[in-house]
């Protein structure tokens, strides 16, 4: 029947477009972009492939490469103030990958590791170093970065276009381990365009809102930060300060299983044979002296932390001490143009340890 | 029954006293769109000075139907006296 | 409510297509589809008792209206219909009465009531004999029309299922893709984007009423009207291009419900262009034969016009009420009637001013066209206020400071449409219809077809990039774009502006004109083009709900 000959050419030429699509994402992708290594912040990702948790998921070819590879996870102080950039010229151009998660907490590390090994050629394993940058806040009570009821912000990303069911521990991938590379590119030209319409949608939301005098809760722009004199600064920062409590009222706690969690994952690592560096990064000696977990903290983490170095290949790094106060420009992330010092101190610290081959 | 010349005949009249002009030539196709002054208002007068005419009385089915100036012809070769 | 985005509708539609085409639109074929249609609408059988009562109340009235083909009958079966539509839809005038206490179904009752009140009066004047039963019912709940129009008159679907089908060309399906790509990109897309815009806009606009801050009510008020006019049209004039799509590929034709409202000339031709059928249906049954009464009485030619704005002020009020059933919608049918009723003076003042060639003449100009629409519009949107306000903001609004709010906004609104109009019309306009803006779409001279669709697609183009320019303009300052970010979206949004431009079918006219020089590879080039678009569609409609069928991972 004619209709169905016309649905089937219709279908026939869908495709075609969809190869089209395809093909231009590729290009747009790896000639454009900086694809050779993922990078969830917000600067280097933000015209493709999406920010954040989007960047994670179906921005993780690069990591099906061979060869040495240093991935750098935590929340977002590890986002903004470890840039892979910075970190790999001073590391002998080695690949250095970012996806750390906002809010990030402990769970949220063994996720993302679990999702690095989805994509890492097992034979490669041995070659991966996993850099994990801590501070006292990833180790509340709360049990992971949960933000929709059961799901985290990287399970929501995960379900969106249904590549993945379950969540947390349980997230998997719906189709086989060795078909999920070839899905996450076909699915590239959808996510280009589904963050390209969140681009350009926001853009005219915010327009919109603006022009109808709708003022949102303040968001923090570090640029402008940077303009302001210094007691307004102060004023802002001041404002800026951790909030330990919870959306509740509840006061965070912090729990020493999540402590345990992390001496699992180091565990974990190591059976799989790759190296892990935890590190402690810094905070503003202002945010550490008003903040009683971050003493806590000091305290707890001794027992957990000393048992790292009983596995193979599992070292921890100290980066709390030697920041200024002026380079942070809230409680726990540095200023744009100070991260060149977080990746001066972490690259001398580290650069020892990967220089040692088994 | 009464022929189609007839029907043209008096139907051109009764047009050209409603718009109060005597140069309107009808046509079978012509509608509203063809003569400004023919809107939904002056199509009742016209219908009014049809039924006088041709002493019919028009449904509202049959008044809403009259479309064109050959749909009123028909109506009336078939019905009128 | 079962969506029609819901696999639900596809299948049904598809199934529905079929099976019509290959039974020839059998009758009982046809009621069972239109059965399962509804049914899918309701929830439990007891709650479709007293629309199938509706119905059969309705039926017998027919019957008894050609029985007794008598005046006072008729008048006593309307009114018997009337009045059973208004208690089941608890109008407030009603409300002194006891309403069956279940949840009961009162979906498309609205138009099943024209539906009988057509068939009541043409069987009471003899034009119609009363159908069979399973004709009339397949008619009543034709599954295209059932949910909101279009209103088809029963001859017209008499005919056209007791003739074959008419047969399938790659034209009629071409048309009816086309009406479909158009009709869910305005459901999905637009009108999703018109609500959104108009749900931050009213919610601020109570907000700034309740402080009474003049100059913020007045533009949110504004925004929420022009936003919720958009939203009302896609949402609309979308769904009847499904509707008539589907049909179209079942093999009926249904009327048409839109012609291109934004290029109204004035309230009285905005309603030979918006719900085309409803305006129709009431010009038929209460304008006519009021103004016939009136006129056989009182006509005398000084009279006349006077008479006719008396119709049309109680047509329009009549129409308003039937919209709802609280006391809004009779404020609302009052300012219809209004309206409606001041246009119509205003001609016959300008008339009998003017004379009525010179006024003709000035009614063609530019400027007044553009006025005239400006003020159309403007009047309109302010007057669907009635059709989104909640009760207890209505009555803010009917304060000293709400009716200057709502005068200043129409004055507004009047101008703004009036100056946007002049832009686009300026902009598109030379190249798409000459003069007045009411003409249809004309193809320019041969040869030329090429540049013409290059200049429609290229004021998309520029129409999106400008927006996105005019968006940066409004950004705040605090959260700057690089520049190579702001050219991405200027890109981004020209691509996208052109899209839509291919998805409502604004090149469809100049491809299918310059497609004629592409001979026997014409029809493989206007499939192609079709492809595109649905291709275009499904992506943006897969972005939006971010969705991929699971049954494309379990294949693995």
């Amino acid at each position: 029947m004619r209709a169905i000959r016309y649905a089937a050419y219709v279908l026939a030429c869908c495709l075609v477009f969809y190869l089209a699509a395809l093909a231009v994402a590729t290009v747009y992708i790896n000639v454009i972009g900086s694809t050779r290594v993922v990078d969830a912040e917000e600067d280097s990702q933000a015209i493709y492939g999406g920010v954040g948790p989007p960047a994670i998921i179906y921005g993780r070819r690069p990591l099906l490469q061979t060869g040495p590879e240093l991935i750098v996870l935590g929340a977002s102080d590890a986002l903004v103030g470890l840039r892979p950039p910075e970190l790999s010229s001073r590391l002998g151009g080695m690949r250095v990958h970012n996806l750390s998660l906002n809010s990030g907490r402990m769970a949220d590390f063994e996720t993302l590791v679990s999702l690095a090994y989805e994509i890492i050629p097992p034979r490669n394993r041995r070659n991966v170093t996993f850099v994990i940058g801590v501070f006292y806040g990833n180790f509340y009570g709360l049990r992971d970065s949960r933000n929709f009821g059961d799901s985290t912000i990287l399970d929501a990303e995960a379900h969106r276009f249904g590549l993945y069911a379950g969540s947390g521990h349980s997230l998997r991938p719906r189709v086989p381990r060795a078909l999920l590379p070839t899905f996450l590119l076909a699915l590239r030209p959808i996510v280009i365009a589904s963050e390209s319409w969140h681009d350009l949608t926001s853009l005219y939301s915010s327009a919109i809102d603006a022009g109808l005098g709708i003022k949102h809760k303040k968001e923090f722009y570090p640029q402008a930060l940077q303009k302001l004199p210094e007691a307004e600064r102060r004023k802002v920062i001041m404002k800026l300060r951790l909030d330990d409590h919870d959306p509740n009222g509840k006061k965070y706690v912090l729990d020493p299983g999540r402590l345990q969690e992390m001496v699992n994952l180091a565990q974990r690592i190591s059976a799989e044979g790759s190296r892990l560096i935890v590190v402690d990064l810094p905070i503003p000696s202002w945010h550490a002296d008003e903040a009683p977990n971050f003493h806590l903290y000091q305290w707890e983490k001794r027992p957990y932390f000393s048992k790292l170095s009983a596995f193979p290949h599992v070292y921890y790094v100290n980066m709390q001490d030697g920041f200024a106060d002026e380079t942070f420009y809230d409680s726990t992330h540095p200023f744009p143009n100070a991260t060149a010092q977080w990746a001066a101190r972490l690259s001398t610290a580290i650069a020892p340890i990967l220089r040692e081959r088994d | 029954m009464l022929s189609h010349d007839v029907v043209w005949d008096r139907l051109t009249n009764v047009f050209r006293q409603v718009f109060d002009n005597d140069n309107i030539e009808i046509t079978d196709t012509m509608t509203a769109a063809d003569l400004p002054e023919w809107d939904s208002l002056s199509h009742i007068t016209l219908v009014l000075a049809v039924e006088r005419e041709f002493h019919v009385k028009l449904k509202a089915a049959e008044v809403g139907g009259l479309v064109n100036v050959g749909s009123f012809i028909k109506l009336l070769m078939a019905r009128a006296a | 409510m079962v969506s029609f985005t819901s696999p639900f509708f596809f299948v049904f539609c598809l199934t529905a297509i079929f099976l019509l085409r290959m039974t020839s639109a059998n009758a009982l074929v046809m009621g069972a589809l239109n059965l399962v249609f509804v049914a899918s609408f309701i929830p439990a059988p007891l709650a479709a008792l007293p629309l199938l009562g509706f119905v059969c109340f309705g039926y017998c009235a027919i019957r008894a209206a050609r029985r007794f083909q008598v005046n006072a009958v008729l008048i006593l079966l309307v009114a018997g219909t009337v009045f059973l539509f208004a208690w089941l839809k608890r109008y407030a005038i009603l409300s002194f009465l006891p309403a069956p206490n279940f949840a009961y179904a009162t979906i498309g009752i609205s138009y099943i009531l024209f539906r009988i009140l057509h068939l009541v009066i043409d069987c009471s004047d003899g034009v119609l004999e009363p159908p069979p039963p399973l004709a009339f019912l397949n008619y009543v709940f034709f599954f295209p029309n059932f949910v909101s129009g279009p209103i088809q008159r029963y001859e017209d679907f008499h005919a056209q299922v007791s003739a074959p089908l008419p047969p399938v060309t790659w034209l009629t399906i071409h048309e009816a893709f086309g009406r479909l790509v158009k009709g869910y990109f305005f459901v999905v897309v637009a009108s999703s984007a018109a609500s959104w815009i108009f749900d931050h806009a009213h919610s601020s606009f109570y907000a700034a009423l309740s402080r009474q801050d003049g100059p913020a009510t007045i533009a949110l008020f504004s925004v929420s009207a022009t936003s919720y006019l958009v939203f009302l049209f896609t949402n609309f004039a979308g769904y009847m291009q499904i509707v008539i799509g589907v049909g179209q590929l079942a093999g009926f034709t249904l009327p048409e419900n839109f012609n291109r409202p934004f290029a109204s000339k004035n309230f009285l031709d905005f309603w030979a262009r918006w719900h085309i059928t409803l305006s129709n249906w009431f010009k038929f049954y209460l304008y006519n034969p009021l103004l016939k009464a009136m006129a056989s009485r009182w006509g005398t030619r000084a009279v006349m016009p006077y008479l006719g704005v008396i119709g049309l002020f109680v047509t329009f009020l009549v129409m308003g009420m039937w919209h709802g059933s609280t006391v809004i919608y009779v404020a609302y049918g009052v300012f219809l009637g209004v309206g409606i009723a001041i246009n119509q003076l205003w001609q016959v003042w300008m008339t009998n001013r003017l004379s009525a060639p010179i006024y003709h003449e000035l009614r063609e100009r530019p400027w007044y066209f553009q006025v005239s629409r400006g003020v159309t519009l403007g009047y309109f949107s302010v007057a669907i206020t009635a059709l989104w306000i909640e009760p207890e903001q209505a009555n803010r609004l009917f304060s000293p400071f709400g009716l200057t709010v709502f005068a200043t906004t129409i004055v507004i609104l009047s101008a703004l449409i009036a100056i946007f109009g002049t832009l686009v019309d300026a902009a598109f306009g030379r190249m798409v219809y000459d003069g007045g803006g009411t003409k249809d779409l004309d193809p320019p001279a041969s040869g030329s077809h090429m540049r013409y669709l290059g200049a429609i697609a290229g004021c998309y183009v520029v129409s999106g990039a400008g927006l996105t320019a005019l968006a940066f303009y409004f950004t705040p300052a605090e959260h700057p774009y690089s520049t190579a970010h702001k050219l991405f979206l200027l890109v981004l949004a020209a691509f996208t502006a052109f899209l839509i431009g291919a998805l409502v079918g604004a090149f469809d006219k100049p491809i299918a004109h310059a497609t004629s020089y592409f001979g026997n590879r014409r029809e493989v080039f206007l499939q192609t083009w079709m492809a595109f678009r649905i291709f275009i569609l499904a992506g943006i409609s897969t972005i939006m709900a971010s969705a991929i069928p699971e049954f494309i991972y379990r294949a693995f």
